[in-house]
């Protein structure tokens, strides 16, 4: 017993320091990756503004947040994406400085604008972006030129419709052959604001063929049993599934249709005066959002009512709608929230609504056009730290 | 005589059949390590290495940020549920053979079967909610309660296994009894209790779902365990998502990459330089 | 060479030691009483942490179970939507059996295989080597498997599993759908693969208890390697290997980012092998972040997270049952 335990005493001896010697490389790394950048940055100057929702605007943020803090260097601002909802309510419990969505906050006297104000301060919704919502689709022999609209679409997409060569597509896309193959619908496997978008504008159909999925951000998809479904994680998910699988289709953001190779096909959609059918494109996003007779209220009000959705104008493209970013009003709300803070942070919005739009168009983004700018100009003009003014 | 070859045959076919369990069991583990060194490899570079996120859809976007919050993570979570972890496994060795003591291993054993993701929603619910933002202290509390049951399980196991007559000698010099556990049979066993600790490392290392809801992510390098902070597997979440730029893709296969670099070099290290006494580590990490 | 937990002394209770530890040291204050004291402090964390999560889930689930009632564990819709909202853990709760019991099915007889091969009939060089190299499976991070699951794995089960299955027997029920390579079945072989480790190194330690006297039995009259394992190993591990498969069940029932990934998130109850699903952990890290603050959603989902606890519980009970009991008795033999 005891020589036993003597030959594993001595062969331990070298394993161990072995381990420790791990375990000290393991904390001296962590301990030196928390000085170095001390180090490096006089760290107390830098002001870090943290904001998280939409992953839609992600890459947008990226590149906006990057090319700020290249010029602003003591101005860190890290946005990620957690998702829409997560972006509201992380906003309204104020654990992040802002939150960005693609749906708004709700209205009404139990809706989310009416909990935030009564809890925390009046939040304001400051558009910051414009998503447009693509139909791909993966049919063999159909490349381009595949037609549709809100009632057919809804139909397809809960299953009144289950064959690419039905008659009511086959009457909207004369001249397409269209195959006789079952429709595979690919959608969202998690909550997400294009699913909002995207089941806001089916809820637009015919009433003879209502949506009756729901307009949600989690569309209640299990509803509908006669289509095939494949359910993805994320944009590219549905994406790459559309791309994948043949006989498919699905929606998503349109920088995804216009970013991903090889080449995806999308649906023209009918516009909202009915008299043509429009690919989209930043363009097309472009007009419906000038050619939208939406009154926009400022940023205190409520956006829960603003449609983008089927603007009128030959050439204004359907399935668009704005993402927000979400902020109080009154900043001294926010917990940490300093004078500097709170000057950094508004430096920052209007940083985002001016030179950061630049980021737009290459990332196949749409940017804001400029009678968006300036009531968001407006808005941010109200915001305050103690009551007093940031930016004049 | 048939009867015998037939008895054979089963032998031969069961013997057979377990190298196909083998196989077939490996086969996913060398895809895996395969498709993650084949997509991960090209976009390995210095400037990678190195560089915080900053625009994710910028071919020269980096995961230094990730590696190192990883890392501060890994070390903050130690700092917390190490001591912790040590002193309840002293207890349950030492003093822990009563009613309270078996309650506790009990206890301590379903919280290692816990879910992360439910640790996950307690963490946010209460230390980042209580805090006020996404932290890292945040982060390193999930963690802390992922990685503290394993420690403490493999503390008691290696304490246990202390041959009770280094306690005699330790008490026939008079050595008190706090000091015989803290320099003597602590220091005999620490080659268990090293072992669950670099083994629970490998486990939270690669945990992404409390991570989620704790430390948010962060385009920049560590500002404050107050601050959100990046991790390896939440900057793979993420290049996922954006994996539409090409160059988001191939860093999130780097960003795996280092990733499994770094945890299977953990498991490896410690699996082949000791005897991997703990069952229990082995099992839950 | 044994010496077994009775035979060791225990230190402190013997009255001899404790009368002699008095006399050396005159009892001003005793730095051992503070030590004893401090090490409880530390233990009762891990009580604190159970009892903490207990309360958190018991009072954040309290909402959603006085609106549903027992409803919220028998309705069949799960739907998030303003307006129409109406909560039930029922799809989630089979949603996680039946990917955990496709993971128990395929990755048990999967791990016993492992587990006798190396344990009794693999030469004894390659016994250590491959039993670390299995392990490796359990440390991939999930989110690694989450991502090679949705690029490579489904892609296999699609193509090589579930088209040949669905042109054959495509008519049974439980095989009716198109085969889309994301669903239960994916889901639960993705978690067979990761509870793979966990059972065999288990049950191969459960095996390595039998005593030697077990297997010289069964050689002394004259029977073949498999019918020793058969005779002699199989029949005495039995219940060590019931709770590795127990604890294999803890894992593949916490699992959640891999699946959260594959698996489709549809809060349907289960019919076919080929369809969307949900299991209760994908469903809280869908979901979870997005719920309002005080919101039924966010009662309902933590409800959820509670019976996931209980579920985590009951396994735990039986692992404790069945595993380390076994074990125990090879630790005190071992030394």
């Amino acid at each position: 017993m005891s020589s036993k335990d003597v030959v594993i005493r001595s062969t331990g001896i070298s394993k161990s320091i072995f381990i420790i010697s791990l375990v000290i490389v393991a904390a001296a790394s962590g301990v030196a990756g928390y000085f170095v950048p001390v180090l490096l940055k006089q760290s107390s100057s830098v002001i870090t503004i943290n904001g998280a929702g939409s992953s839609f605007v992600f890459p947008l943020m990226s590149a906006i947040n990057a090319n700020y803090t290249a010029s602003n260097p003591n101005v860190q601002v890290n946005y990620q994406s957690a998702g829409s909802g997560a972006g509201i309510t992380d906003f309204s419990t104020r654990i992040v400085d802002f939150g960005a969505t693609d749906a708004p906050l709700t209205g009404g006297s139990l809706g989310q604008r009416a909990n935030i104000t009564r809890d925390t301060g009046t939040p304001l919704t400051i558009p910051e972006s414009i998503g447009a919502v693509a139909i791909a689709f993966n049919v063999k022999g159909v490349a381009t030129g595949l037609k549709l609209n809100a009632t057919v679409a809804a139909m397809i997409f809960q299953g009144n419709i289950t064959q690419w060569n039905d008659p009511i597509i086959a009457n909207m896309n004369s001249g397409v052959t269209l195959p006789s193959s079952t429709i595979t619908v690919v959608h969202r496997s998690d909550s997400s604001g294009t699913s909002f978008i995207f089941s806001s504008w089916l809820n637009s159909s015919n009433a003879h063929y209502p949506w009756k999925l729901k307009v949600s951000k989690t569309p209640n998809w299990a509803g509908s049993t006669q289509a095939t479904y494949l359910s993805l994680p994320q944009n590219v998910g549905v994406a790459g599934g559309v791309q994948q699988n043949p006989n498919t289709i699905g929606y998503v953001e349109l920088n995804y249709v216009l970013s991903t190779t090889p080449q995806m096909y999308y649906a023209s959609v009918l516009n909202g005066a009915g008299s043509a059918y429009v690919l989209p494109s930043l363009t097309t996003s472009t007009n419906a959002v000038n050619n939208s007779t939406a009154s926009l209220p400022t940023g205190d009000g409520d956006w829960s009512k603003v449609t983008l959705l089927n603007a009128p104008g030959g050439s204004s493209y359907s399935i668009v709608s704005f993402t927000y970013v979400l902020v109080f009003k009154e900043l001294s709300v926010v917990p940490g929230m300093t004078q500097a803070k709170a000057q950094a942070f508004v430096n920052y919005l209007w940083f985002l609504v001016h030179s950061g739009q630049d980021q737009a168009t290459k990332l196949s983004f749409v940017a804001l056009p400029f009678a968006v700018v300036t009531i968001d100009e407006a808005t941010i003009r109200t915001i305050t730290y103690n009551s007093a003014t940031l930016h004049s | 005589m048939s009867n015998r070859s037939f008895r054979k045959f089963k032998d031969r076919l069961a013997y057979g059949l377990g190298v196909l369990c083998v196989v077939l069991a490996m086969f996913p583990l060398a895809s895996i390590l395969f498709e993650v060194v084949r997509n991960g490899l090209p976009a390995i570079s210095v400037g990678l290495l190195t560089r915080p996120t900053g625009n994710i859809t910028d071919p020269s976007s980096g995961i230094g940020n990730a590696i190192e919050g990883t890392l501060i993570l890994i070390g903050m979570t130690c700092l917390i549920a190490v001591p912790i972890g040590l002193f309840a496994g002293i207890y349950l060795a030492e003093f822990g053979d009563n009613k309270f003591g078996r309650t506790i291993r009990f206890l301590n054993d379903v919280l290692a079967e816990f879910p992360s993701i439910v640790i996950g929603i307690l963490a946010f619910s209460i230390v980042v909610v209580a805090i006020g933002h996404f932290s890292a202290m945040a982060g390193a509390v999930a963690l802390s309660i992922i990685m503290l049951p394993i420690v403490t399980r493999t503390a008691e196991e290696s304490i246990k296994l202390v041959p009770s007559s280094i306690r005699d000698a330790a008490m026939a010099l008079g050595i008190r009894r706090w000091r015989t556990s803290l320099s003597i049979v602590l220091v005999t066993a620490k080659d268990g209790i090293l072992t669950g600790i670099m083994l629970s490392i490998a486990r939270i290392a690669g945990e992404t779902a409390p991570l989620l809801l704790t430390v948010l992510g962060s385009g920049f390098f560590f500002s404050g365990v107050d601050q959100p902070i990046d991790a390896l597997p939440l900057r793979i979440f993420t290049d996922y998502k954006n994996s539409n730029y090409p160059s988001a893709l191939a860093q999130g296969w780097g960003a795996a990459l280092v990733l499994v670099v770094l945890v299977l070099s953990l498991n490896l290290g410690v699996r082949f330089l000791t005897r991997g006494r703990s069952t229990f580590a082995r099992a839950r990490a | 060479m044994a010496v077994s937990e009775e035979a060791r002394p225990k230190q402190g209770k013997t009255p001899a030691r404790a009368r002699l530890a008095s006399l050396r040291f005159p009892r001003r204050f005793s730095c051992d009483d503070v030590f004893e004291a401090s090490s409880i402090i530390f233990a009762g964390v891990i009580v604190l942490i159970i009892v903490v999560t207990s309360v958190f889930l018991v009072r954040g689930s309290v909402p959603v179970l006085e609106s549903f009632g027992t409803g919220f564990f028998t309705g069949k819709n799960w739907i998030a939507a303003a307006g129409s909202e109406s909560y039930s853990a029922l799809p989630f709760v089979l949603g996680t059996l039946v990917t955990s019991a496709i993971a128990v099915a395929v990755g048990v007889p999967l791990s016993m295989g492992i587990a006798i091969f190396l344990a009794e009939m693999a030469p004894w060089s390659v016994r250590n080597p491959l039993s670390r190299v299995i392990e490796l499976l359990a440390a991939v991070p999930s989110i690694v498997y989450g991502l090679w699951g949705l690029f490579v794995f489904r892609l296999w089960i699609r193509d090589y599993l579930e088209t040949p299955i669905s042109n054959y027997v495509g008519s049974f029920p439980v095989f009716q759908g198109t085969p889309l390579g994301l669903d239960f079945l994916t889901a639960g072989l993705i978690l067979a693969i990761m509870i793979i480790p966990t059972v065999s190194s288990i049950s191969n330690d459960v095996m390595m208890a039998v005593p030697a006297s077990q297997r010289e039995a069964a050689y002394s009259i004259g029977a073949t390697r498999w019918e020793v394992v058969r005779t002699g190993v199989l029949g005495y591990a039995r219940s060590g290997i019931f709770g590795a498969t127990i604890l294999g069940l803890g894992r593949a029932v916490g699992e959640t980012m891999a699946v959260t990934m594959i698996i489709g998130n549809i809060p349907a109850l289960p019919a076919s092998f080929f369809q969307h699903g949900a299991t209760m952990a994908s469903v809280i890290a869908n979901e979870f972040s997005e719920a309002d603050p005080g919101s039924l959603h966010l009662s309902a989902l933590i409800g959820i997270g509670l019976t996931l606890f209980l579920f985590a519980l009951e396994i735990n009970v039986f692992a404790q049952l069945m595993v380390w009991r076994v074990l125990k008795v090879r630790g005190g033999s071992v030394e």
